[in-house]
């Protein structure tokens, strides 16, 4: 049987090493410029019309923009404003990379932890920026939660810094292990299909057709998930509690 | 919620990798810390990439056309508004319009029935007048005729009576002396 991590293996396609950092081009990198190439083709060429009443691809665009606008203004409300652009790159990023990994042979870099982890990390550093510039001082208030007994708060304090820390973890793991599990599961299933062969390999070969729709599904909710939460972690920064 | 979701896609990919054991064996290449660096830095490139194409190009043309529709669907709307108090202002014109020259109408024709009333009294009224003074002139013609005819009678039979008189009798009498008794007979023939 086919190894099913063999998908997650990074191989360098250039070789590109600048002072000294490692800055091979790989197939992820390549997946990640695919991604920006694919996003951004798909939102300034269907937008090219600039129709009143907008063609199929227009609207398909004009949806998303919409969607992410609700997502800001509902979770972060209007002060989120400006951070739209950073929210609606991140939320397109993952969602093109997860999709672009659904191609056969393709790569999903959203599948590694270092790639989700990164991500976790520039929202988590940049949501407390953020929250300290806004509150200065006061923003560590957040760690004390409001209506507790002051007896109560040396041990909550710990607790909810420790929550906050765990977010970027939360986070990254998230993504990196519902990306990784999946593509795992339909390597494992599609090892069987042969194997098996005509007479019991339709079942694995049936699972597969499934979870190929499911997979569709959960790389569009990873990518909500992954920005619904970098929205809700805003909002704490901006309005603490 | 969130971290058992996480919690539960972690223990099913690690299943699924135990399965998987000789695979395993050579190691999660998701843990290849040689891979970490490359990957970063395309990450950060290829992020910031598309945050330039979404920010600087991508989102503000949608947000334009967006803006415009609005605008657009805006002002037709305010126009619809502006159309439909119109038709409302011109409808309720009309009504009373209507209204107005209904009661004109009515106007004129209870003036014209009360004029042509009062035209057909008056008529009847001078008709029968005329017609009373016709009558009353034609009964004194009568009156007068017949009271001609009557003034005639009493010579006429005077001279009869004296022609008779004279044929039977054979004298001659004075017409003086029979007027009572010829006027005494014609009162009584006329009652």
């Amino acid at each position: 049987m086919a190894n099913p991590l063999e998908q997650f293996a990074v191989n360098p396609l250039v070789e590109i090493p600048v002072a000294g950092i490692d800055a091979h081009f790989t197939n992820s990198a390549l997946f990640m410029v695919l991604a920006v190439i694919a996003a951004t083709v798909f939102f300034t060429a269907s937008m090219r019309g600039r129709a009143l009443v907008p063609t199929r691809w227009q609207s398909m665009a004009e949806i998303g923009y919409e969607f992410i606008v609700d997502m800001v203004r509902d979770n972060v409300g209007p002060e989120g404003r400006k951070y739209f652009p950073f929210i609606f790159t991140l939320f397109m990023f993952i969602l093109f990379g997860n999709l672009l990994g659904l191609i056969p042979y393709g790569f999903t870099f959203t599948s590694h932890i270092i790639v989700t982890f990164t991500m976790a990390i520039i929202v988590f550093i940049g949501v407390t920026l953020i929250g300290i510039a806004r509150h200065g001082l006061h923003f560590f208030s957040f760690f004390v939660p409001p209506g507790v007994p002051a007896v109560m708060t040396p041990l909550l304090v710990p607790i909810e810094v420790v929550s906050y820390l765990s977010r970027p973890v939360s986070l990254s793991i998230r993504l990196f292990a519902n990306m990784m599990s999946g593509h795992t599961m339909l390597k494992v299933f599609a090892g069987f299909i042969v194997p098996l062969g005509l007479l019991a390999g339709w079942a694995p070969l049936a699972v597969n057709v499934a979870l190929t729709g499911f997979e569709f599904m959960v790389a569009f909710l990873q990518a909500y998930v992954f920005t619904v939460l970098t929205c809700l972690y805003l909002s704490d920064a901006i309005h603490l509690h | 919620m969130r971290s058992s979701k996480g919690q539960w896609a972690l223990a099913l990919a690690v299943a699924l990798i135990v399965i998987a054991e000789p695979a395993f064996a050579q190691g999660l290449p998701q843990l290849d810390s040689r891979t970490f660096t490359p990957q970063v830095v395309w990450l950060v490139i290829a992020f910031v990439a598309l945050y330039l194409a979404m920010s600087k190009i991508a989102l503000p043309r949608i947000g334009e056309v967006l803006a415009e529709r609005q605008a657009k669907i805006d002002s037709l709307l305010k126009r619809a508004e502006g159309l439909k108090a119109e038709a409302e202002a011109v409808l309720m014109a009309y009504d009373k319009a209507i209204a107005k020259a209904r009661t004109e109408a009515q106007d004129v024709v209870r003036k014209t029935s009360d004029s042509a009333a009062k035209t057909a009294a008056d008529r009847h009224t001078e008709l029968g007048t005329r017609l009373g003074d016709e009558i009353k002139a034609a009964e004194a013609r009568v009156n007068d005729t017949k009271n001609k005819a009557l003034a005639t009678i009493a010579p006429a039979a005077t001279d009869i009576a004296l022609a008779v008189i004279e044929r039977l009798a054979g004298e001659k009498i004075d017409a003086q002396a029979l007027a009572p008794a010829i006027d005494a007979t014609l009162k009584e023939r006329r009652a």
